[in-house]
């Protein structure tokens, strides 16, 4: 399914939210961006718990969904605190949106262990919700998402209240089923690593704004604006007086190194800079030094450089902001 | 990979008018509320001119009983708070074998009918009680060395006894939050145990300990039972125990009717003060604070841990040793004219066979399943709009069914009263008004109990269920009411046992005309028949005892 948020306005206290947002069928789809810069809103809008004050959200390119209470909508979500029905065993967990669908009890219960054998929980049935860890949680919560087969299904920070080797593993489980079952995902994130290694494309927010969206490389590679340039990875902001205008570039810190006389290319550029501190971090130092203009700058670097210590930093892509 | 059902799977149906039916459904208890509450308090206004009710008040004989009933709640709450202190402390900072026993008791004052302390008190205290007796014999004389009842003292004591368990609940739960890690930066900070008191644990105790007492104020002042049995004369009585003779014996509805206006006014008032004190303190609270570390029993000193079992002996007995009074009474009778106390059922045969006891006990069991039938379904939707916000001003709506906590049941049942002089038809059919008096007596609880039930239950298992396509209704049968069952018990069982145990609105509303097992136990205790009313009592103290079993085991005891 695809889908398209149309100049949606939402406002609390003195927040304001504001989104364009075009999502295609079977893509998958990150919204990343800082706590409280309207990303969950934004998510809460689509699944139609926040009722926008303008815009709409149109889905398949025909059907106008904005007014329709989330109950008719056909969109599954994953809560980051599972939102797992503590009364129900596991298989009517599973088994609700088909029940409230009233379809036949044999269908119910096939679909049941085949969505069990989906999220590789079998045999897990007859299991209460409290006996569940973290994980398995989760994974019933994604099946019982799955089961009444939505086209768009909504993630909002699932795997935040896991430790990290658990939501390393659940994040590629939730690529792989996504890629097998071919529904459109909108996965929130705020963080970055996640966002980058699920997504085909992420937008990035920031203050109720959609500041940039596209592929993982795009964003990281070609940044439109500072902050996506800085929540996404590491950047370095120099001012460069010869520079024409003056004005600020950025790099990232791969994209320089100790300068070696005699080893530079066209377009290189050779600053002078000063050694603050380096960090051993296993294979490589993790450097820090200061411009003349005091600015600082973070690079990395195969020897450990002193502090104090005065050399020369060659930059090779350069960008304006 | 995952196969498509050969079913089409169909968008759940829309659920319709969220807003407008819960609208519908929230006139239900507005309308008990307005109807069986409201309107008859109003229509107390009829009986009084604006010249009477200055009478009224200007008059020395209500002035004093007005300046009573202030003095006595006021020593009450005093007396009540400085018992319950120590126990706080114990409670939070003490492990002990029967704590969680204690704990649970002290819901007790809120589920223990009056008319049972009051007789619990005579057995024990009276001139020819438990202690008296056991006293006589120690010091080997005829004459009776404590005499208690009929004066200021009983009045104290008794509501000492049935109240300081508010205390020791309230203040022990700030007690236990008053934050481990505040503490232990202030020690490090170099502060003395008696400025840590001061700067970081007082502050935290004082609003419970002010909301405390003014609970316990505001049951005292309301009080009837205990004032009308132990008071034991004109020369104690308060406004509510006054209103009751005016209506009922002298008929002076304009004088009964002024002093409830006044009674009723300051009553509402220091229960919204309680309401918003409580709030305020519930969000001071940060529950990310450990609770401070329990000791060991064992770990104190000597004298300190002889003082401790001393105030626990001292409690204990204070809140069981008048129920067991009465239990052992109701079994017992008197051999003889002036014979020595023998084991008898002669007491319960008398009692159930006699025909105002069967219908007494009948009409309690009819009232209180009505009370419950009226109360839990409006208090279930009163508790859902409010919480869920679906109407307008949730906090207001809030504390207006927090309301007839604070007008005492004695005024409640003169609005009825005088509506049935406005509506003859109401007159004819006290047992229903008693009903509807109950019902709105029990709701506040009721509310209470579901507001907290609902609270807990968290939103995205409702915005999960609508996502999976079920509606507002289906929401609601298929996810909260399970979830809501243990709610749902504890609040039955309050509803209950506060109209099994009510006297104050039955006794005015139908001057015992229609007994209930309640006004069965006055006449009986007024008829100097105490193995009966023992008899009677113990039925009462089985009921509420079950009552209280279920609102404890369903967690319903943490609403206050």
């Amino acid at each position: 399914m695809s889908i398209e948020i149309k100049k949606i306005k939402f406002s609390y206290d003195d927040f304001d939210l504001e989104a364009d947002l075009d999502i295609d069928t079977g893509e998958f789809v990150s919204i990343l961006g800082p706590s409280g810069c309207g990303k969950t809103t934004l998510l809460r809008i689509i699944a139609g718990f926040n009722r926008p004050e303008s815009g709409s959200i149109i889905m398949n390119g025909k059907k106008d969904i904005t007014n329709q209470p989330s109950a008719a909508r056909n969109i599954g979500m994953v809560f980051q605190d599972y939102a797992l029905f503590p009364h129900l065993s596991v298989s009517r967990n599973i088994a609700y949106g088909l029940e409230i669908r009233k379809l036949p009890a044999r269908v119910i219960k096939d679909r049941v262990l085949e969505l069990l054998e989906l999220v590789q929980l079998k045999g897990y049935e007859k299991r209460n919700i409290h006996e569940l860890s973290g994980g398995e949680k989760q994974r019933v919560a994604l099946a019982r998402a799955l089961a009444p087969e939505p086209e768009l299904l909504l993630f909002d920070e699932p795997l935040s209240a896991l430790d990290l080797k658990l939501r390393k593993e659940l994040r590629r489980e939730i690529r792989r089923i996504q890629k097998n079952v071919g529904f459109t995902a909108i996965y929130v994130t705020h963080d970055q690593e996640e966002a980058m290694s699920i997504s085909d494309r992420i937008a990035v927010m920031n203050d109720g704004r959609v500041c940039q969206i596209g592929s993982p490389e795009q964003l990281y590679d070609e940044p439109s604006n500072i902050f996506t340039a800085g929540f996404i990875g590491t950047i370095n902001r120099i001012t460069i007086p010869s520079d024409e205008a003056g004005s600020g570039m950025m790099f990232r810190p791969e994209n320089c190194s100790l300068y070696e006389e005699g080893h530079s290319d066209e377009g290189d550029t050779i600053i002078k800079v000063k050694a603050v501190s380096s960090e051993y971090r296993g294979g490589y130092y993790s450097c820090e030094a200061v411009t003349g203009n005091n600015e600082i700058i973070r690079f990395y670097c195969g020897k450990k450089l002193d502090c104090g210590l005065s050399f020369k930093l060659k930059i090779s892509r350069l960008s304006r902001f | 990979m995952l196969n498509y059902s050969a079913e089409k799977i169909l968008p759940a149906q829309r659920a319709g008018g969220r807003y407008s039916a819960s609208s519908i459904l929230f006139l239900f208890p507005v309308s008990v509320l307005g109807v069986f509450f409201i309107f008859p308090v109003l229509s107390i206004f009829r009986n009084i001119t604006f010249a009477g009710f200055i009478d009224t008040l200007q008059n020395p004989y209500y002035r004093s009983i007005i300046s009573f009933t202030f003095l006595q709640a006021a020593v009450s709450t005093l007396s009540a708070i400085l018992i319950g202190l120590p126990g706080a402390w114990l409670m939070s900072h003490l492990e002990f074998r029967g704590k969680r026993l204690v704990n649970s008791l002290t819901t007790l004052p809120f589920v223990l009918p009056s008319v049972l302390v009051v007789l619990g008190f005579v057995l024990c205290f009276g001139n020819s009680g438990v202690i008296n007796s056991l006293l006589m014999k120690l010091l080997n004389t005829d004459k009776t060395p404590l005499r208690i009842l009929y004066s200021f003292k009983a009045i104290i004591m008794a509501h000492t006894f049935y109240n300081f368990p508010i205390c020791l609940r309230l203040v022990s739960s700030a007690w236990s939050q008053s934050g481990k890690s505040r503490i232990e930066a202030a020690q490090i900070l170099g502060a003395g145990p008696v400025r840590i008191f001061r700067t970081v644990t007082l502050p935290v105790l004082m609003p419970a300990i002010i909301a405390a007492a003014s609970l316990i104020f505001i049951f005292c002042f309301m009080s009837f039972a205990v004032i009308l049995v132990l008071g034991g004369g004109p020369s104690f009585s308060t406004i509510e125990v006054e209103i009751y003779r005016l209506a009922r014996i002298s008929i002076d509805l304009e004088a009964a009717a002024s002093l409830a206006l006044a009674g009723a006014v300051i009553t509402a008032l220091l229960t919204y003060f309680y309401i918003k004190l409580q709030k305020k303190s519930a969000a001071g609270f940060s529950n990310d604070e450990a609770p401070i570390a329990l000791r060991k029993f064992g770990c104190l000193s000597r004298p300190a841990r002889l003082l401790m079992l001393l105030y626990l002996l001292l409690i204990s007995l204070l809140i069981i040793g008048p129920l067991l009074a009465v239990a052992i009474r109701s079994f017992q009778s008197r051999a003889g004219w002036s014979g020595g106390l023998v084991f008898s059922l002669n007491a319960y045969k008398s009692a159930f066979s006699g025909r105002i006891a069967g219908s007494a006990i009948k009409n309690s069991l009819i009232f209180a399943f009505s009370s419950v039938l009226i109360s839990i379904p409006a208090g279930i939707i009163a508790a859902y709009a409010s919480v869920r916000k679906k109407i307008r001003f949730p906090e207001f709506s809030e504390t207006m069914f927090m309301l007839p906590m604070g007008v005492s049941a004695v005024v409640i049942g003169l609005g009825y009263y005088s509506l049935s002089s406005i509506i003859p038809s109401a007159s004819e059919n006290r047992a229903v008004l008693i009903i509807f008096a109950h019902s709105v007596i029990a709701l506040p609880f009721v509310v209470r109990t579901f507001t907290t039930g609902i609270q807990r239950i968290n939103v995205s298992l409702i915005e999960a269920s609508q996502t999976l396509g079920a509606g507002f209704a289906a929401t609601f049968i298929r996810i909260e009411l399970p979830l809501l069952k243990g709610s749902i018990i504890s609040a039955a069982a309050f509803a209950f046992c506060i109209s099994a145990g009510e006297i104050n609105a039955a006794l005015i509303l139908s001057d015992g005309a229609i007994p209930t097992i309640p006004i069965a136990i006055y006449r009986l205790i007024s008829s100097y028949n105490f193995f009966g009313a023992c008899a009677m009592g113990t039925l009462l103290m089985f009921i509420c005892g079950l009552a209280f079993y279920l609102i404890d085991r369903f967690g319903g005891s943490d609403i206050f």
